[in-house]
C-alpha cells in the first residue's frame, strides 16, 4: 500500500467530519466551482453528476476530481492523464490559460548537474 | 584564455606603490604634525597613542582623496575605459545569460515588477532569446514562499507562459546568498556562459545586459565585470539625500577605483555579469574553521569571490562607465544601520583571508580597506577618549615644571592650539576635496541641468555635507559597537534588507540613540566642567549624538523628502529625465494584479485557494517514496491541521507541508469537505454560506 492509499483510507474514512447532507454537498461543490470562477452553466450538471448518490462530501470531490480530469483529457490531448493533470486543470481555469500551452511549458530547465569545482578546497 | 600578461600586473603594482606612497608619507607627516600640536612635556605614551591614531585615521581618509582625485582625471582625459576600448569580435549569439536574482523575503510584487521591467527592455533590443531569468528564493516563511510563487505566475501570466522566467525556492538555505547562487550554478550552471546577478532591488536595462555580454565575448580574459549601480526611487528625505550623493559623487569614486584597481578590481555581490565555468570552477567558497562571528560561512562573499577569480588568472573589472545599472538604498538611518551590522561582521571576517595564499595584493588591499571601514570607527572613538584624557589630566594633574633636579629654569607645558587649527583645516580639506572634484566635473560635462541646475545643485551638496557631518559621528559610534560585539564573538542574525517608503518611529529612535544621547550629555558635561576650551572641539561630535533622536526620525520622513524634491532638492538624472526602464518599471508595477480565486493569502491560500493549491503543487516535485516513519508523521500533521485548523500548525509544520505535493493536495480537498466549525478555521465564511450548523464531531469520531 503507497502513501496515497494509506492517505485516502486514513482521510476519506474520516466521514463524521464530512458535509453530508445532499444539499450541503452541493452548496459546497457549487462554491468550489464558482470560486475558480468556473462557468455557472457547465458546473451544474458536474455537481449533479458527483453528487448523484455520493455519501459524503469527500465521495463527491473524489468525483469532481476525476471528471475535471476527464474533462482535461477531452480539451487538450497532449495532456497526460496522470496525478498532476486536476492540478493542471484547476490552474488553466484560474489563469485562464490553455492546459496544452501550460503543460507544455517548462517551469524550469532541465538539471545539468554539476559540482562546484572548488568547494573542496580551502583560501 | 589569456592571462593578464606581465607588463600589465607590473602596470598594477606600480599603481599600488604609488597609491601607497600617496597615503603613508601624508600619514606620517600627519602624525608628527599631531605630535606637535598635542602638550609637551605631556603623557608620553598617550601622546605616541593619539598621534599614531590620527596617522592612521588621516591615511584612511586620504585614500578616498587619491582614489577621487584619480577618478575625476580619468574622467576628464580618458572617455573610454581600457577594458571597452579592448573588446572586439562579434557576440557568439549562442553564448548563454543567466540573470539570477537570489531573494529572501523581499516584497514579491516588488521583485517581479523589476524583473518584467527588465524582460521588456530586454525585449526591445531583440536578444531576449539569450536570456533566462531565474527568482532563486531562498525564503522560510511559509507565507512568503507562496505569495512568491503567485507573484510569479502573475508575471508569466503577463508576459507570456512561454516566457523563460523560472522560480525556484531552496529547502535549505545553506550558506545563504552565496549558497543560494552555488546551487544554481550546480543545477543549471552549465547551461550558460555568463549569469548576471541581481539583488532584488536591481535593474539593469537591456542595453547594458546586452553590452556586458558582448564585453565578456570581446574579452575572453575577463571573469567578472561589476557595473556602477546608481541609487533610485528613494522618499524618505534620508534615502534621498544618499540617492543624491551617489549619483553625485559615486562615478567619480568608482573611476577612481577602476585607475587603481585596473583589471584586479571589486566586485559588490550583484549588478555584475560572471563568467560561469571559472566561476563553479574556482568560487566555490568553504567554511571558515572556528566559531564565533570569525568563523562559519562567508558573510560578506563577493570581495572572495572576486579575490577567488583574480586567483585563478581571470581579471576582474569595476567598470564605471556603462549606464543603466540602478538599484535602492536603505530609506533610514536605522535601516543602512542594520545592513552595517552584517556588512561589519563580514568585513572583519576577512581579516582570517588577507593573508590567505595566492591573493593578489590589490585584493588584500580590499580586504583591509573594508576592515578599516569599521575599525576607523573604532580608532576615531579612541582618538576623542584618549583625547579627552589627556585634556582631563591636564587640568586636573599639576605639571612638573622641574622634572629633573638642579635646573634653573622651569620647564613650562607648550602646546600649540593654532597648529591644531590648521591640522583641522586641512583634514577637512582632504574630506570635501572630492566632493569638490565632483561638482567640478559636473560642470565641465555641463551636466548640472541633470541636477536640478547650478543653485540647486550646490544648495544640494551644501545641505548634504551638512547632514553627513551630523550623521558621521552617530554612524562612527553604531560602528564601534557593531566592532565590539564582533570582537566579542557575537553572530549576527540573516534577514531582509529595507526596501521601499519606512519611517523610524519615535520609540525605534529612542531605543537606538538614546544611549548615545546619554553619552553626550556626561562626556561633554565633564569636558566642558574641566576643559571648557576643549569642549569646543568636542561639541561637533556630542552636539551630533545629542540631536540623533530627532534627526533620525525627521529624516526618515516621506513628506520631507517629497518637499525636498519640490524644492528641487537633492535632484538626480534619473528623477529629471527618467530612463526607458524606469518608466516600463513603473508601468509594472501598476499593472492589474492576478485575479485570485479567494480571499485567502500565504500559507492558507496554498490550501484553500484551488488556483494557489494548484500552482503550489505543480511547482513542487513529486515525493519520493518515503519510510513508514514519515508518512506517519506527516498523516499525524494532516490531522492536527483537520482537527484544529491552520492556528495549531506552527512554521515548520506549515512548512514540511508544503514541501509536500501529496499531503498538499490532499489536505485541499479534505478542507473543502469539511463540515460546520472545522471548515470555518479554513474557508471564509461566504463560501460556507449554505453550511449547517452542526455540533462538533467528538474526539473519539476525530481520531477513528
Amino acid at each position: 500500500m503507497n502513501f496515497d492509499e494509506r492517505m485516502q483510507g486514513r482521510v476519506v474514512g474520516m466521514m463524521p467530519l464530512d458535509v453530508s447532507g445532499p444539499l450541503e454537498m452541493r452548496e459546497r461543490l457549487r462554491s468550489y466551482l464558482a470560486t475558480l470562477s468556473f462557468p455557472p452553466e457547465l458546473y451544474e450538471a458536474w455537481v449533479e453528476t458527483a453528487c448523484e448518490g455520493a455519501s459524503h462530501a469527500g465521495q463527491a470531490f473524489a468525483r469532481l476530481q476525476e471528471r475535471m480530469a476527464n474533462h482535461l483529457a477531452e480539451s487538450a490531448a497532449s495532456v497526460p492523464h496522470d496525478a498532476r493533470c486536476v492540478a493542471l486543470w484547476r490552474l488553466s481555469v484560474w489563469l485562464n490559460a490553455d492546459a496544452d500551452v501550460l503543460a507544455t511549458s517548462s517551469l524550469g530547465p532541465p538539471f545539468t548537474r554539476q559540482s562546484m569545482a572548488s568547494e573542496r578546497t580551502r583560501p | 584564455m589569456t592571462r593578464v600578461g606581465p607588463a600589465r600586473r607590473q602596470r598594477i603594482l606600480w599603481r599600488g606603490a604609488l597609491l601607497a606612497i600617496l597615503v603613508l608619507s601624508p600619514s606620517v607627516i600627519a602624525s608628527q604634525f599631531m605630535l606637535e600640536v598635542l602638550p609637551h612635556p605631556g603623557y608620553q605614551i598617550l601622546n605616541d597613542s593619539l598621534a599614531t591614531i590620527f596617522g592612521f585615521l588621516f591615511g584612511w581618509i586620504s585614500i578616498g582623496l587619491w582614489i577621487s582625485l584619480a577618478g575625476a582625471l580619468l574622467l576628464l582625459f580618458r572617455h573610454r575605459s581600457r577594458l571597452q576600448s579592448c573588446s572586439q569580435g562579434s557576440t557568439d549569439m549562442s553564448a548563454r545569460t543567466a540573470l539570477v536574482m537570489p531573494v529572501f523575503h523581499e516584497d514579491p510584487v516588488r521583485v517581479c515588477a523589476g524583473l518584467e521591467a527588465v524582460y521588456r527592455s530586454l525585449a526591445e533590443t531583440g536578444r531576449l532569446s539569450q536570456f533566462d531569468f531565474f527568482i532563486l528564493s531562498d525564503s522560510n516563511d511559509p507565507d512568503a514562499w507562496v505569495e512568491e510563487e503567485v507573484a510569479w505566475a502573475a508575471l508569466r501570466a503577463r508576459v507570456g507562459a512561454q516566457a523563460r522566467i523560472f522560480y525556484r525556492r531552496r529547502r535549505n538555505n545553506i550558506k545563504r546568498k552565496s549558497g543560494n547562487i552555488a546551487d544554481f550554478c550546480r543545477r543549471w550552471g552549465n547551461q550558460y556562459r555568463y549569469m548576471v546577478i541581481f539583488d532584488a532591488d536591481s535593474l539593469m536595462s537591456g542595453t547594458l545586459l546586452t553590452r556586458l555580454v558582448e564585453l565578456m565575448e570581446g574579452n575572453p580574459a575577463v571573469g567578472l565585470i561589476q557595473t556602477l549601480p546608481a541609487a533610485i526611487h528613494q522618499n524618505t528625505l534620508f534615502g534621498r539625500v544618499q540617492q543624491f550623493a551617489n549619483r553625485l559623487y559615486g562615478p567619480v569614486f568608482a573611476a577612481g577605483l577602476h585607475f587603481w584597481h585596473v583589471s584586479e578590481g571589486h566586485y559588490w555581490g550583484h549588478n555584475a555579469i560572471i563568467r560561469v565555468a571559472p566561476f563553479v570552477r574556482h568560487c566555490a567558497l568553504p567554511r571558515l574553521p572556528g566559531g564565533g562571528a570569525f568563523g562559519g560561512e562567508i558573510m560578506s562573499h563577493d570581495f572572495v569571490e572576486a579575490a577567488l577569480m583574480r586567483r585563478a588568472g581571470w581579471e576582474v573589472w569595476m567598470e564605471p562607465g556603462l549606464e543603466g545599472s540602478y538599484e535602492e538604498t536603505p530609506p533610514t538611518l536605522l535601516d543602512e544601520l542594520k545592513r552595517d551590522r552584517r556588512w561589519a561582521q563580514g568585513n572583519m571576517q576577512h581579516a582570517r583571508l588577507v593573508f590567505a595564499r595566492g591573493f593578489v595584493s590589490p585584493h588584500r588591499v580590499v580586504f583591509l580597506n573594508g576592515i578599516m571601514s569599521y575599525v576607523s570607527s573604532f580608532l576615531w572613538l579612541a582618538f576623542l577618549a584618549l583625547s579627552s584624557l589627556e585634556a582631563i589630566l591636564h587640568v586636573l594633574v599639576v605639571p612638573q615644571y622641574f622634572p629633573r633636579a638642579h635646573v634653573l629654569f622651569p620647564v613650562w607645558p607648550v602646546w600649540h592650539p593654532e597648529w591644531a587649527v590648521v591640522l583641522f583645516w586641512f583634514t577637512l580639506a582632504v574630506l570635501f576635496v572630492p566632493k569638490v572634484l565632483a561638482i567640478i566635473l559636473t560642470v565641465i560635462r555641463g551636466r548640472m541641468a541633470s541636477f536640478g541646475g547650478g543653485p540647486r545643485l550646490l544648495a544640494s551638496v551644501v545641505l548634504e555635507s551638512v547632514l553627513s557631518s551630523i550623521l558621521a559621528p552617530v554612524r562612527m559610534l553604531f560602528h564601534t559597537v557593531f566592532v565590539v560585539s564582533v570582537l566579542a564573538g557575537r553572530k549576527t542574525a540573516w534577514g531582509p534588507q529595507a526596501r521601499g517608503d519606512a519611517s523610524t518611529t519615535w520609540r525605534q529612535a529612542l531605543r537606538y540613540h538614546g544611549a548615545g544621547t546619554i553619552l553626550a550629555v556626561v562626556w561633554g558635561g565633564l569636558i566642558y566642567l574641566l576643559s571648557p576650551n576643549y569642549f569646543w572641539w568636542l561639541l561637533p561630535v556630542m552636539a551630533a549624538w545629542l540631536i540623533a533622536i530627532p534627526v533620525s526620525v525627521w529624516i526618515s520622513r516621506v513628506q520631507l523628502g517629497i518637499k525636498a524634491r519640490q524644492w528641487g532638492l537633492f535632484l538626480t538624472p534619473e528623477e529629471i529625465q527618467p530612463p526607458p526602464l524606469l518608466r516600463l518599471f513603473n508601468e509594472a508595477r501598476r499593472a492589474p494584479i492576478l485575479r485570485r480565486c479567494t480571499a485567502a493569502r500565504g500559507f492558507l491560500a496554498a490550501i484553500v485557494d484551488p488556483g494557489v493549491n494548484a500552482l503550489h503543487c505543480a511547482l513542487l516535485k513529486a515525493g519520493n517514496v518515503v519510510s513508514n516513519e514519515v508518512a506517519l508523521s506527516r498523516q499525524q500533521l494532516m490531522l492536527m491541521a483537520i482537527k484544529d485548523g491552520p492556528r495549531a500548525l506552527s512554521r515548520w509544520d506549515r512548512l514540511r507541508l508544503l514541501n509536500d505535493r501529496e499531503s498538499m493536495t490532499a489536505l485541499h480537498w479534505r478542507v473543502w469537505t469539511l463540515r460546520g466549525p472545522r471548515a470555518r478555521h479554513w474557508l471564509d465564511g461566504t463560501l460556507l454560506h449554505a453550511d449547517r450548523s452542526l455540533p462538533p464531531p467528538s474526539c473519539a469520531q476525530v481520531s477513528r
